[in-house]
């Protein structure tokens, strides 16, 4: 692709403005347009963006130029339009982008969509109209989008891509920019076209075309065929379909096992919360037994407790009298009343009523129990005594347990706290129920994935029987077929093909690492010429890139700087190699179709370091077939220097106001 | 004396099925065992905190029937000596209501239980000391542990009041003597 | 089963041209899918009918 020419109209900043491009005439295939920051050349850069895919990177999405729009009275349009002339193959191409812009009645400026036209003229002069609904496919074909941004390099983004580029985190667009420049796509387009996966390629045109009529047999082998492809079809359908499923209920298994850990803990928890509920009816129990021995202890000391003090007072009082001196021993009232009936007494006197012995005799009862008291006093204190010694310290007991208890109270307000803790923890219900749903999905995952496996495996297996099937049928028929003029010619025709097909495979693998081992070389040998060999690159089969700083005595720059040496080798080995592809008279080579594409690079100078700009600059114009830059006004003057012959157009930036620049 | 049935009535009987009833569920333990506990001690406490009380007859709502608690005659006959034996110490010790210590000897001893007066006194003590011990012991208190705590300071108070200056040997020594 | 003889020379002449088309079909862009499908078809089926008479 190379650019003829650019016309902007009202599209921001430039009103109407237009630039042709330095096409190599004269060896002259340099253009430069000089301009300081702020003067409008990402504009520019970005007319190319808009009228070719219509977006642009501004975030203010409205073109318009400012001026003609407050010129605008309500319900006046505008029209703002960027025309690019380029040439693509054999064929030139005028793109013409337009987007109206209309004022209302509130004086807000609207726009319409954009409106895209591409004219293009062929070889022998035959100018056509591209339908509007394959334009955006014509462009495209001509630079997709993706590409765009290799080609219009940006000063600004260089720190993303080489960010980008070091974590490898785009090398499969790299890849794709490789090939896709460097000439596979010629035989990309030619294995498609082979492929018997696509419908109506050519091994799969012969497939079909088998005449079915001249032999019934055959029409029966290619139903056959066909019968089990569609299976085998629907057979890898389900393959997939359980894959996934699998793969959801691994997922949903090995997210159910880490909540399990989670509860883990609760369960631990549980068990302890049942622990201390134990501990506590343990102690409750304990301290009930207390109680009761406390009763216990009170109920067996009752009488000597409650009556000891009253017996010391008795006691006392008792003791101030003197009962023994008349009492006679073990004698009772009775023996007295049988001897005054007796009438005679012991000792043979005898016992009259008014006598004195009667009387004195008489007089002993008071002396005698019952009506002598000293031995009921005796038993008194006999009792007293039992009492006394009988008595236990039931004060001193009881205090002992109310110690006990004490303790225990402590000890239960103590696990009354911690089951408190522990059951604020298991807030949510009993955690074991929550283990065992958990413990039952996870199961159920099991089920399902060593169902599915087994299914799975079932399938691959039907999978390899239908196969065979197929195979067999094609064996046959392939027999049958030879026996069968027209068919046997098909089945020849089938044959080249399929061997074309894979040998194109095999080619095309083996183009591409050969491509890829001398884009290295290419790049290499640019770095040499700009740092001498400090820098060297590697490119892996997956486009990784690894860069290598070989010279650390001498001046190789800051890693930044370094990113954007990667980038502008890569890019500039790209475009070098396509252009030596087209220019080589190798015949293998030819076979690599490569289009040139111009370098358009916006101040590109400025990324590097002064020391490295003149090896930059006489570079550049080998590297493409047009190099198109954007320089400030500052690096203007190294650019003259450096490349004064081949630059073929210059142009610079006129900053006019706020909203209009003109070009010079 | 003591050798037949006695009859709690009224606020005494509802008390003393109070004072005999488990205060704690899970050891079933009670205060006093049996109402014949009650009848043994009571009076003891009564005359010591000299309280006495008439009879009272309030009657359950329910039946409309005076309440009443029962001590079997066996039970009391078998506990006959140690009823005798409480009664000797108040008639011996009860100032307020014979003076004359001969007299007091007469009604412990000599002539115990011949007036009936006497035992009226000592009936009168066995009501105060009912409620007495309902004061001490029951009023106010819900749960076990309430009880313990007022059993435990009931205890206390008392060996605090009447029983710390007693000691063994003393009662040993006044018992020697003759 | 009879063999079916392909003339290995024919294979890489056909492989060569089938190539060259491609790339400058994406340059003029003169024949669609379809077109290239049948002449890819045309140029195996001269190819294999010259072997055939020989």
């Amino acid at each position: 692709m190379l650019l003829q020419s650019i016309k902007l109209e009202n599209f921001r900043q430039f009103r109407n403005e237009s630039i042709d491009f330095a096409d190599g005439n004269n060896g002259k295939n340099v253009t430069i347009i000089i301009g300081e920051n702020g003067t409008g050349k990402t504009t520019f850069a970005q007319a190319f963006f808009w009228c070719l895919y219509g977006e642009t990177e501004f975030s203010d999405k409205n073109m318009l130029n400012k001026v003609v729009a407050s010129e605008l009275r309500p319900g006046q349009e505008a029209k703002v339009q960027v025309v690019l002339k380029l040439k693509h193959g054999d064929v030139d191409y005028t793109l013409i982008r337009e987007q109206i812009y209309r004022k209302d009645s509130s004086n807000r400026i609207k726009p319409d969509n954009t409106v895209f036209d591409i004219a293009k003229k062929d070889a022998s002069g035959n100018t056509s109209y591209i339908k509007k609904s394959a334009c955006e496919s014509e462009v495209k074909g001509i630079l997709p989008k993706e590409l765009s941004r290799y080609f219009f390099f940006d000063g600004e983004r260089i720190e993303k891509m080489s960010k980008d580029i070091s974590n490898g985190k785009k090398a499969a667009d790299f890849a794709d920019a490789v090939k896709g420049l460097l000439g596979l796509n010629g035989m990309y387009s030619a294995i498609q076209h082979f492929n018997p996966r696509v419908r109506s390629s050519v091994i799969s045109n012969y497939e079909s075309s088998y005449n079915s009529q001249s032999n019934a047999k055959i029409k029966e082998y290619t139903d056959t065929i066909n019968r089990c492809n569609a299976e085998i079809e629907q057979i890898d359908a389900r393959i997939e379909e359980l894959d996934s499923e699998i793969e959801t209920a691994t997922v949903r298994k090995s997210d159910k096992v880490k909540e399990l850990k989670q509860y883990e803990e609760g369960e631990k928890l549980q068990e302890e919360k049942e622990k201390l509920q134990r501990k506590i009816a343990a102690a409750e129990k304990s301290k009930a037994n207390v109680y009761k021995l406390m009763s216990k202890d009170f109920n067996g000391n009752l009488s000597s407790f409650f009556s000891i003090s009253l017996i010391q007072r008795a006691l006392e009082l008792l003791s101030e009298k003197d009962f023994a001196g008349k009492d006679i021993p073990y004698m009772h009232a009775k023996t007295i009343e049988y001897l005054l009936k007796q009438k005679v007494c012991l000792c043979g006197t005898h016992l009259d009523e008014g006598t004195i012995p009667y009387a004195k005799v008489k007089e002993l009862i008071d002396f005698l129990p019952p009506q002598s008291i000293s031995t009921t006093i005796g038993d008194f204190k006999k009792e007293s005594k039992r009492r006394a010694v009988d008595k236990k310290d039931l004060y001193g007991q009881l205090a002992d347990h109310m110690a006990v208890i004490s303790q225990q109270d402590d000890d239960l307000t103590d696990l009354r706290d911690d089951l408190a803790i522990v059951e604020g923890k298991l807030s949510g219900g009993d955690v074991r129920d929550k283990v065992r749903a958990i413990n039952h999905e996870i199961q159920v995952c099991d089920q399902t994935i060593a169902k599915d496996r087994s299914e799975r495996d079932r399938k691959i297996a039907e999978k390899a029987r239908k196969e065979s099937e197929r195979d067999r049928a094609d064996t046959e028929r392939r027999n049958l077929t030879l026996l069968d003029e027209t068919n046997k010619k098909i089945e020849i025709y089938k044959t080249y093909a399929e061997r074309i097909y894979k040998e194109l495979l095999v080619e095309y693998s083996t183009s591409e690492e050969k491509i890829r081992t001398r884009l290295q070389t290419t790049i290499n040998d640019i770095f040499k010429q700009i740092y001498n060999g400090g820098l060297y690159l590697e490119i892996d089969e997956k486009y990784h890139i690894s860069v290598y700083v070989t010279d650390y005595e001498g001046d190789v720059e800051t890693s930044t700087a370094q990113s954007i040496s990667v980038i502008f080798a890569f890019i500039t080995g790209i475009i070098k190699m396509a252009r030596d592809n087209r220019n080589s008279t190798d015949e293998d080579t030819k076979l690599l179709s490569s289009e040139p594409y111009p370098l358009v690079m916006d101040a590109p100078l400025s990324a590097f370091d002064k020391r490295r700009i003149k090896t930059v600059c006489e570079a550049l114009p080998e590297t493409a077939e047009q190099v198109i830059i954007f320089i400030k006004d500052t690096d203007g003057e190294l650019a003259e220097d450096y490349m004064g012959d081949k630059i073929g157009s210059r142009h610079h930036f006129d900053k006019k106001n706020e909203f209009e620049t003109t070009l010079v | 004396m003591f050798d037949k049935q006695y009859r709690f009535k009224g606020r005494h009987a509802v008390r003393v099925d109070q004072l005999t009833s488990a205060f704690d569920a899970e050891s079933k333990a009670q205060l006093f065992g049996r109402n014949i506990d009650v009848y043994t001690n009571a009076p003891l406490i009564g005359f010591l905190y000299g309280r006495t009380a008439e009879t009272d007859d309030t009657k359950n709502p329910e039946t409309n029937q005076v309440y009443n608690q029962n001590v079997m005659g066996d039970r009391v006959i078998y506990s006959q000596e140690e009823l005798m034996f409480n009664f000797r110490l108040i008639m011996l010790l009860d100032k307020q209501y014979e003076p004359d210590e001969d007299k007091r000897i007469d009604k412990a001893f000599r002539h115990m239980g011949e007036d009936p007066k006497d035992e009226e006194r000592f009936d009168s003590y066995v009501r105060g000391g009912v409620d007495v011990l309902y004061e001490k012991l029951i009023e106010g208190a819900s749960e076990p542990d309430d009880y313990i705590n007022k059993l435990y300071e009931f205890v206390e108070e008392f060996q605090d009041r009447f029983n710390s200056e007693i000691s063994s040997d003393d009662i040993m020594q006044l018992c020697i003597k003759k | 089963m009879e063999e079916i003889k392909i003339d290995d020379k024919a294979i890489e002449r056909l492989k060569r041209k089938i190539i060259l088309q491609e790339n400058m079909n994406l340059k003029t862009k003169t024949m669609s899918d379809q077109q290239m499908v049948s002449w890819i078809k045309k140029k195996i089926e001269e190819e294999a009918q010259c072997y055939f008479n020989r």
